[in-house]
């Protein structure tokens, strides 16, 4: 590179002319009183990149620090779905088992990463072979209509950053995915390492859309379509067998999750992984994570998952606390239909599947009211005519009541 | 998802308004509605010919 030296002098103040090609116009440029070098292309991209990001909401992810656990915060078993931090979903194909709950920072680990809980998983039945088939995962699915400034499917596709804190017991090589689900299903595995056991380690991966020298998301079958699909999973994988093992950083419409270095976390029952402040924007920089408060993080995981108790109390309890009340008339009553209604706090981003639990956690029964006589629990249920604003309850026969209480929650995740 | 004693729930107006089914392990009412993800795999596994829904 040729480099132009301006030698110092304390009393100098001349400026040095060049002459320059294509303009009429003086144009001067102060240089910093320092050697340096003026910001090249890649410096102001990356600047750009930055500047863009912190705009708005940028991290593409809910609850990605794991602040809000609706379902259950202890130990539970995860197999196949969403059983503890929301909007995270757990997948356990292997022979072995493990279970997830919400863990609370040290000092230490707080001053270490920025934050104060993590998602934590622990084996609890081993599996030291894993079968072609055979997968473990954490996976958030993102809403496709949060999506439409990737521009997938032109060739003016973005990049994405996915950042985050990971500890686990086994070191080596992991894979984090992401899946373009709408339209064609396209795959990105990418590896990363974990370098020591037992400590906090942060780590950024940035997903081309050509990565791998691919069009396959700069072309039409890369569109993400603007509803309330899936449009994108982000998988950390803890095990994948043979079948899904593809090349690392290579788009591929073929279902590959991880490539063959992905190390088996299921190999003891001494093995954890921790997870904590996982964000995903838009651009080829992590920037720092987005803390939103509290309040706000709960209001967005509510329109995957809601549910009648206080936000601290476990599914099933047998409490009268956060009780539905509805339907009927107080003094009136009937062994036929109590009919009623439940709003729920946010539109949901589907018509939710809907559980209940009368105040004895009887699942699928309501409590018939007498008022000022008796509760009755164990009474039948049902839903009806069910939007993802509200839904009729119904009771349809059962002790003599005026009104229909239940406990319930509503489950409209991708 | 293990789902188990799928069947259709009729509302008031006696039309099938929602599924009811054990879906690992917890009872629970499904819309028939395909952005539910809950019933586009019961639809999945009554195709694949691995469940019934029983009528109400």
């Amino acid at each position: 590179m040729a480099k132009v030296k301006i030698q110092g002098h304390a009393s100098g103040s001349g400026i040095l002319t060049i002459t320059a090609p294509n303009t009429s116009t003086d144009r001067t440029i102060t240089l910093p009183d320092a050697t340096a070098t003026i910001a090249t292309t890649v410096d102001t991209n990356a600047l750009t990149t930055r500047v863009n990001a912190t705009n708005g909401r940028k991290n593409l992810l809910i609850n990605g620090d794991m602040q809000v656990f609706q379902r259950a915060t202890a130990a539970t078993a995860s197999t196949t779905t969403y059983k503890t931090a929301d909007r995270w979903m757990l997948y356990d194909s292997s022979s072995g088992a493990f279970t997830s709950e919400k863990y609370a920072m040290s000092l230490a680990e707080l001053n270490t990463t920025g934050h104060s809980q993590a998602l934590e998983l622990n084996v609890t039945t081993a599996d030291t072979s894993i079968a072609a088939g055979e997968f473990c995962f954490i996976r958030q699915i993102i809403e496709a209509q949060n999506l439409q400034q990737l521009q997938y499917g032109t060739a003016a596709a973005k990049d994405l950053t996915l950042s985050f804190w990971v500890k686990s017991k086994i070191a080596g090589i992991y894979c984090a995915q992401i899946l373009k689900t709408d339209s064609t299903a396209y795959f990105l595995p990418i590896e990363y390492t974990i370098n020591n056991v037992d400590t906090w380690e942060y780590k950024t991966i940035t997903y081309t859309p050509t990565a791998g020298s691919t069009s396959l998301i700069t072309n039409s079958g890369g569109v993400i379509t603007n509803d309330n699909n899936a449009g994108m999973q982000v998988t950390f994988g803890l095990v994948w067998g043979s079948d899904y093992h593809g090349t690392n950083n290579t788009w591929t419409s073929a279902a590959k999750y991880a490539t063959s270095n992905q190390v088996n976390w299921m190999s003891s029952t001494s093995n954890d992984f921790y997870l904590a402040g996982v964000q995903l924007e838009v651009g080829s920089v992590a920037t720092d994570f987005e803390h939103r408060s509290f309040d706000v993080e709960l209001d967005r995981c509510k329109r995957y998952f809601q549910k009648s108790y206080n936000y601290e109390t476990s599914i099933g309890t047998s409490t009268q606390i956060g009780f539905t009340t509805t339907g009927g008339h107080q003094g009136g009553t009937s062994t036929g239909y109590i009919e009623g209604g439940i709003e729920y706090d946010k539109v949901m981003r589907a018509v939710p599947s809907l559980t209940f639990y009368d105040h004895s956690g009887n699942a699928g029964k309501c409590a018939r009211l007498h008022c000022g006589v008796q509760r009755f629990a164990n009474e039948a249920i049902a839903a009806s005519n069910q939007s993802p604003e509200r839904t009729c309850i119904y009771s349809t026969t059962g002790n003599a009541a005026g009104i229909v209480q239940v406990h319930f929650t509503a489950d409209a995740e991708l | 998802m293990v789902i188990t004693n799928a069947k259709y729930i009729k509302n008031l107006e006696a039309e099938n308004d929602c599924i009811e089914a054990i879906i690992d392990g917890i009872k629970m009412s499904v819309p028939l509605d395909t952005t539910n993800r809950h019933y586009t795999e019961i639809l999945k596994q009554v195709a694949d010919g691995d469940i019934t829904i029983a009528e109400a």
